[in-house]
């Protein structure tokens, strides 16, 4: 007891100002809310607590050793009749229980915030479950230091080393992702926790309207009634991610002891370490600037738009957004109304668009709504447009606004189809378009209304194919369309190959024939027995053909594309590829799921690229690359050759799977938050990358117009760059 | 003797002063060869760093390691007046961190005026940036030199240091939510309540309104600094 009051004496006017510096962020960022909002928020106690927590910490640390080590205390605290060990546990286990209360304090108004908005605290709790085994650590670490260097300003830069590499560490290499901090920050919504789950059935969510239910946590099934406490619990502490924390507070605390048991040593035989000021101060420096130009490097970009193509001057970059719509968009319409974008991106679900020549045409909706009004409610009902929207090459030449004023591309627009009147959050579904002489061809499928149940109509969503006569692009007219049944599933996939245009819901394969210009017709429709990723055996056609899934049910939906004769399909953890030697047959000769045997890719596969027999695909966790093999019976093997993982910095830095492309001996990558990413493949097995393009906020859409690699982010915003000795397509 | 004790002072601090110029320019170079920022953030990310850490790390050892060498008595039995001293280790340890800064930004300069593409910022708002830079560094180097307790090691001076730094912080945050109003009717006594703060000298990059009174923090700060340097030496004397 008297030893713990003594450390008690030592301890509690540092924990006690740092209580207070720590908790001074909060509150003041409260005080400050309530003045300007009247609110009482805030979520300044977990930055407090990143930034600060590990420095306390070290502080804490140095303070209670300093009167200890000091000439003749040493040897006095040695004399008494008290083993040396306990000294130093009861230091390190009081500095242990005084930091978790003092952390928890910090933050303690970021989660009464969270709690009474019913929002998540996700965030402030995985920087708590973090900080704290680092900061533990880190004051072992800084005891150690202490009894053998005996100098305080010493101990503070080795110990700032020491968690410098803690930090950053995991930053440069894949093998520690278990302990980068960031990273879990970074994803804190997805991380399971059981004291979230805890408070969470707390708050009798049961019992009370979802409304007022407090956040329910990431991991809670949606059958949460079928399962007991106990199961969930399990699964909670089974799942991947929990077991990371775990191996985490396992490694640190171990670590921790460690270092405990080392500063004993040091104190009882006396062990010195007296390292100069200057190479402390050069290690450290070095150290940091060598893992400041490893990331910095990793995020550069290097790939700058292009001023000019063919001599000719571009304005770059170029906005296709939805002014100077022209008046043909309003036909029809009310007067005083117009139709406005939904959206202020490209979204691959809602949007579509076609390259030809100096052309672009895309299809996407908008909501009818008077002029001036302001934004429409997400509950609010509208009437929703598909619209067409051709734009040109953006030529400096070919902007028709003004000096000053946003660029102009506009060549034409026009109204497709309209909804009736629904709820604005209700989302469109397009499935794609080309162009085939002078038509347009263009798949969506308006969404959706309600039944009698305020449920999706299921029962009542056909699929639309417009044809469109683009002749003159400034005045596209609407030929007319044609109604194809949809199954009760929500993929999109589409893709054309010469004279033939195939698209899916995820129930069905759909085969149109645009042979005859202008009048597309419905070769085949191929049922599948259930819909999406796990739709079951195909039923067997009695006439000559046959769509053969084999043993393996499903077919992937999601998207198509077209490789020379061959049409890639994907799913999130399925890919397959038809032979379209004969396009009204198409032969299933490859069919696989990615995330089990070699491949076992745990995320989601975003998109999939082919070129000759290498299959690339790409996830959240980097790019992978496969070599398929034909077999005997005619059907191909993939096995995996290469694989470049993305680097926990890119992953840091926004990195997000996205579509790829090929065009000669590179790949690109649409990278999310990262912008676009090439990577050299002139070597299949080793992915290089090689350039990177950077964006403001988040790359959306990337593609190739007139040999230039183009970038779509917020805005529509629209940058174009050129490939170094690339054969764009 | 002054030049004397200058040369002592050089030989024992010039390693800090290299030290800095190499860390800045390769955090500079780096960020500028990446292209991760603008060349503006650039700019205040350097002057930051030389600003804040470099400041705050030259302030550490100036007078404390004297007193944790036990070499002040030493110091003190030199026929040369105290306050020459005092000025002589202040003097050294300021331009730890300002040569570096001004390396710096007289590189960048150089290398903006011979970009071919063009400039990539105004010399002006280079001028501005590292005088900003050199003002908010030198007086929080000077608190921290002289606020520390007397015969404090070097941890204590740099524990005082951030303690100054956060009392800058928090100074901030009670003016944006008590007297920020007065700003219209009362601009002049604003200022002088907000302009104690030396966190105001970014208002020579940016002014945070078009009617702020650069004179007046620019008076302010001086007088602050004197007053600083006069209590610091003061208790340097006893010491």
């Amino acid at each position: 007891m008297r030893l713990l009051w003594k450390e008690w004496q030592q301890q509690k006017w540092i924990i006690f100002f740092g209580l207070l510096a720590g908790i001074s962020f909060p509150v003041f960022k409260c005080l400050y809310m309530w003045k300007n909002e009247r609110h009482f928020v805030t979520d300044s106690g977990s930055g407090s607590l990143l930034v600060g927590g590990v420095i306390f910490a070290i502080i804490l640390a140095i303070a209670t050793m300093h009167h200890d080590i000091r000439k003749g205390t040493d040897i006095f605290l040695q004399s008494k009749p008290v083993r040396l060990w306990k000294f130093y546990a009861i230091k390190y286990l009081l500095a242990a229980v005084l930091l978790y209360i003092t952390f928890l304090v910090v933050i303690s108004l970021d989660i009464a915030t969270a709690v009474l908005r019913k929002q998540s605290f996700s965030f402030t709790w995985v920087v708590f479950c973090y900080t704290y085994p680092i900061a533990l650590l880190l004051f072992s670490i800084s005891l150690f230091l202490m009894a053998v260097t005996r100098d305080a300003a010493k101990t503070a830069f080795l110990a700032i080393w020491a968690m410098l590499l803690i930090y950053f560490l995991p930053l440069m290499f894949r093998g520690l992702e278990w302990m980068n901090l960031f990273e879990q920050i970074d994803n804190a919504n997805q991380q399971p926790s059981v004291v979230q789950y805890l408070i969470w059935l707390l708050s009798l969510p049961e019992k009370i309207t979802p409304d007022m239910a407090v956040y329910r946590p990431a991991g809670i099934p949606d059958s949460f009634y079928g399962i007991s406490i106990l199961q969930e619990l399990l699964q909670i502490i089974s799942s991947h991610n929990y077991q990371r924390y775990l191996l985490f507070v396992a490694a640190f605390g171990i670590t921790t002891i460690i270092f405990v048991a080392l500063t004993i040593k040091a104190m009882r035989y006396n062990w010195r370490w007296h390292p100069g000021q200057k190479s402390i101060v050069w290690t450290l420096g070095v150290s940091a600037a060598a893992i400041f130009g490893i990331a910095m490097f990793q995020v550069g970009h290097n790939l700058e738009p292009v001023k000019e193509i063919n001599g000719k001057p571009l304005i770059n970059p170029a906005t296709y957004d939805w002014n100077y719509m022209p008046e043909s968009l309003r036909e029809g319409l009310p007067e005083g109304h117009s139709i406005s974008n939904s959206s202020h991106y490209y979204d691959r679900n809602t949007d579509v668009i076609y390259i030809k020549d100096d052309l672009m045409f895309r299809i996407t909706f908008g909501y009818q709504a008077k002029d001036g009004k302001d934004l429409i409610q997400q509950n609010e009902k509208v009437i929703r447009h598909f619209v067409l929207q051709i734009y040109q090459f953006p030529y400096s030449e070919s902007n028709s606004a003004s000096s000053g004023t946003v660029p102009n591309f506009v060549i034409g627009a026009m109204k497709i189809s309209q909804t009736e009147s629904i709820t604005n959050y209700k989302r469109q579904q397009i499935f794609g378009c080309f162009v085939r002489e002078n038509y347009l061809y263009t798949a969506y499928r308006p969404q959706l209304r309600d039944d009698e149940k305020n449920r999706i109509d299921l029962d009542n969503r056909p699929i639309y194919l417009s044809t469109i006569d683009i002749s003159n692009p400034s005045s596209p007219q609407l030929v007319g369309s044609i109604k194809i049944k949809s199954t009760m599933n929500f993929c999109t996939g589409f893709a054309n190959y010469g004279d033939h245009c195939y698209l899916s819901d995820g129930g069905q394969l759909v085969i149109i024939s645009v042979a005859q210009a202008g009048k597309p017709e419905i070769i085949r429709q191929i049922p599948y027995v259930a819909g999406g990723d796990k739709c079951g055996v195909v039923k067997k056609e009695t006439l000559d053909y046959i769509f053969e899934l084999g043993d393996d049910p499903g077919f992937p939906s999601h998207r198509f594309s077209i490789v020379d004769n061959k049409m890639l399909c994907s799913s999130y953890t399925k890919i397959a590829i038809l032979d379209l030697a004969d396009p009204n047959k198409p032969e299933v000769i490859f069919n696989k799921y990615f995330d089990r045997g070699p491949f076992n890719i745990r995320d989601t596969i975003q998109d999939a690229a082919l070129k000759d027999d290498i299959l690339y695909l790409s996830n959240d966790n980097g790019i992978y690359v496969g070599k398929l093999t034909k077999q005997e019976n005619n059907l191909l093997s993939c096995e995996l050759i290469g694989k470049r993982l993305t680097t926990p910095i890119e992953r840091l830095a926004g990195r997000r799977s996205g579509e790829l492309l090929l065009s000669g001996d590179y790949l690109i990558e649409e990278a999310g938050y990262f912008g676009a990413i090439v990577y050299d493949v002139s070597i299949p097995s080793r992915p290089r990358r090689v350039y990177h393009a950077q964006v403001d906020n988040f790359a959306s859409n990337i593609g190739f117009w007139n040999g230039l690699l183009f970038m779509q982010e917020y805005n529509y915003k629209t940058t174009f760059y050129q490939l170094p000795n690339s054969n764009n397509k | 003797m002054f030049r004397q004790l200058l040369w002592k002072e050089w030989r024992e601090q010039r390693w800090k002063l290299i030290f800095g110029i190499v860390m800045l320019v390769f955090f500079t170079g780096t960020l500028m060869a990446t292209q991760l920022s603008t060349s503006r953030e650039v700019l205040v990310a350097v002057w930051m760093l030389g600003g804040l850490v470099m400041a705050l790390y030259s302030a550490m050892g100036v007078f404390a390691p004297e007193i944790s060498n036990g070499t002040q008595i030493f110091l003190a039995t030199k026929p040369i007046q105290p306050w020459k001293i005092f000025f002589g280790k202040w003097l050294i340890g300021w331009l730890n961190f300002t040569v570096p800064m001004l390396v710096c930004s007289v590189g960048l300069a150089i290398i903006n005026l011979t970009r071919p593409e063009g400039q990539l910022f105004d010399l002006q708002y280079i001028t501005r940036g590292t005088f900003a830079g050199l003002g908010f560094g030198t007086m929080l180097y000077t608190m921290t030199c002289c606020f520390a307790p007397r015969k404090s090691g070097e941890a204590m001076a740099g524990l005082t240091g951030l303690i100054v730094g956060l009392v800058f912080f928090a100074h901030m945050g009670i003016i944006e939510m008590t007297i920020r109003p007065w700003n219209k009717p009362f601009p002049v006594l604003y200022e002088l309540i907000s302009f104690l703060n030396p966190i105001m000298w970014i208002n020579f990059i940016q002014p945070i309104s078009s009617n702020i009174h650069l004179w007046l923090l620019a008076i302010e700060q001086f007088i602050l600094f004197g007053l600083t340097i006069v209590y610091g030496y003061r208790k340097w004397k006893r010491s």
